[in-house]
């Protein structure tokens, strides 16, 4: 089973996310804010999903970490947030995907399929 | 105030006092570039030879500078002085400080993206609860309640679009509206959103005549939105159905698309504010459309940013056609 890290600390996204994803068949393991990444403080997944409005480290900061990094800079990381530029912004920390808020489902399922199935 | 053909000052009221901080003798017969931004002196020697030619000046907005040395934002309604065989002699000026009221505009649109931003995040959720609902009903085949959480689903939608008309008004006003450029083909950009906006209404044909028209580079996205907007409209001010014709072709300054419909048209009275903020044409015909009047100006304001026009042609009763004009290799800045 393909393993997703979520990062979200509201959990009115967190939960439907986390049922969405969990439905497609895949295993997630959330986190309310980018400590424990910084920290090394995980087990290298198959994906990252991660929102950029978080307490502490923005989110665009924790993309751009992991993609700094040799053991976790061929991981995906696909970058959720309310600002309409997230694309751009989330081009410019790295990221390999972005999705906009408020999102379909269709679409996370279909940009989370895009990086998992390759 | 008034002021002669070479914009020197031969009157200056009490009001101008308060205004400027000048006092008459200070300044009768001296410049009225005295109070003026350098880059506005321009502007005006243009708007003084409009009012000597008899061209009407609308009310326009302005900045002048105090005798303090401060900037006041002002609103301005220029006439003519005529002398007894009335012929135009100089320029009388009713000025406005209109400094609060920008204040206050400009809080009220702090405080709508604010709003809408945390709205945002909320609906997020609404709408993610809302499809699991309603793909977990579809799944339990039981169509009654699936019904109501598809309604739920498009109402949740409604709502996502006026979030994002309102953040889009405030960006347009802030001018924070940002453009993300590419190369595109419009004929297909049409093509598309006619194939999406032919479910809309039953009784409407919407009709392409695609000219031969170089690429332009804009934002694809927003572009497709002005042509939603258009297009929508031209369906909603046409009750009756009827041919919706958008045409392309390249004209003197770029790119055309031209998007006629043969609806109930718009009075010439109001002609001139449609792309303006808050404002909805009265037409008895089509009140029961639904709108905030905010569509025509998020529309305008982002052909605006593109370096672009925007026109409208209306005869009531017979319809309108809205001209829009993109620079082909689009706007350098941005």
């Amino acid at each position: 089973m393909k393993q997703i890290i979520l990062v979200e600390d509201d959990p009115g996204i967190l939960d439907p996310m986390i049922i969405i994803l969990r439905n497609s068949g895949y295993a997630v393991t959330t986190f309310l804010d980018g400590v424990l990444i910084l920290n090394n403080d995980f087990s290298p997944p198959d994906l990252f999903i991660i929102d950029k409005q978080l307490p502490g480290v923005d989110g665009l900061e924790i993309c751009k970490y992991l993609k700094s990094r040799k053991e976790t800079s061929s991981i995906p990381v696909i970058m959720v947030s309310a600002t309409p530029n997230i694309h751009t912004l989330g081009k410019a920390a790295g990221a390999d995907d972005t999705i906009e808020k408020p999102f379909q489902i269709h679409e996370l399922r279909d940009v989370v399929a895009k990086h998992l199935t390759r | 105030m008034s002021i002669d053909l070479n914009r020197n000052i031969t009157s200056w009221n009490k009001g101008a006092e308060n205004l400027y901080g000048f006092a008459a003798e200070e300044v009768l017969g001296k410049s009225l570039e005295l109070v003026l931004l350098p880059e506005d002196i321009k502007a005006l020697i243009e708007k003084v030879n409009d009012i000597v030619n008899e061209v009407t000046v609308p009310i326009y907005k302005t900045i002048r500078i105090h005798k303090n040395g401060r900037h006041t934002d002002l609103e301005i309604l220029l006439s003519p002085v005529r002398n007894a065989n009335g012929v135009v002699i100089g320029v009388s000026t009713v000025a406005r400080d209109i400094t609060v009221r920008k204040m206050h505009e400009q809080q009220k649109d702090d405080f709508i993206a604010i709003a809408s931003h945390e709205l945002k995040t909320p609906v997020t959720s609404i709408k993610a609860y809302a499809e699991i609902l309603h793909e977990q009903l579809e799944q339990s085949g039981d169509e009654a309640s699936m019904e109501i959480a598809k309604k739920l689903r498009i109402q949740v939608n409604m709502l996502i679009v006026l979030i994002k008309t309102l953040l889009d008004t405030t960006k347009l006003g802030a001018g924070e509206m940002l453009l993300e450029v590419e190369q595109f083909d419009l004929n297909l950009l049409v093509k598309e959103q006619i194939e999406s906006l032919v479910a809309v209404s039953d009784n409407h044909n919407l009709i392409l005549k695609a000219g031969e028209i170089k690429p332009i580079s804009a934002d694809r996205k927003l572009i497709g939105q002005v042509l939603t907007n258009i297009i929508t409209n031209a369906i909603r001010y046409s009750p009756g159905g009827g041919d919706i014709i958008i045409a392309t072709k390249m004209s003197e300054n770029g790119v055309q698309v031209s998007i006629q419909d043969f609806g109930v048209g718009i009075p010439a009275s109001e002609q001139g504010n449609i792309f303006d903020r808050y404002f909805r044409v009265s037409n008895p015909l089509t009140s029961r459309a639904s709108g905030i009047g905010l569509g025509l100006y998020i529309t305008a304001g982002i052909v605006h940013q593109h370096g672009g026009t925007i026109s409208l042609v209306s005869e009531e009763g017979k319809g309108s056609i809205f001209l829009i004009t993109l620079p082909e290799g689009g706007k350098q800045k941005e």
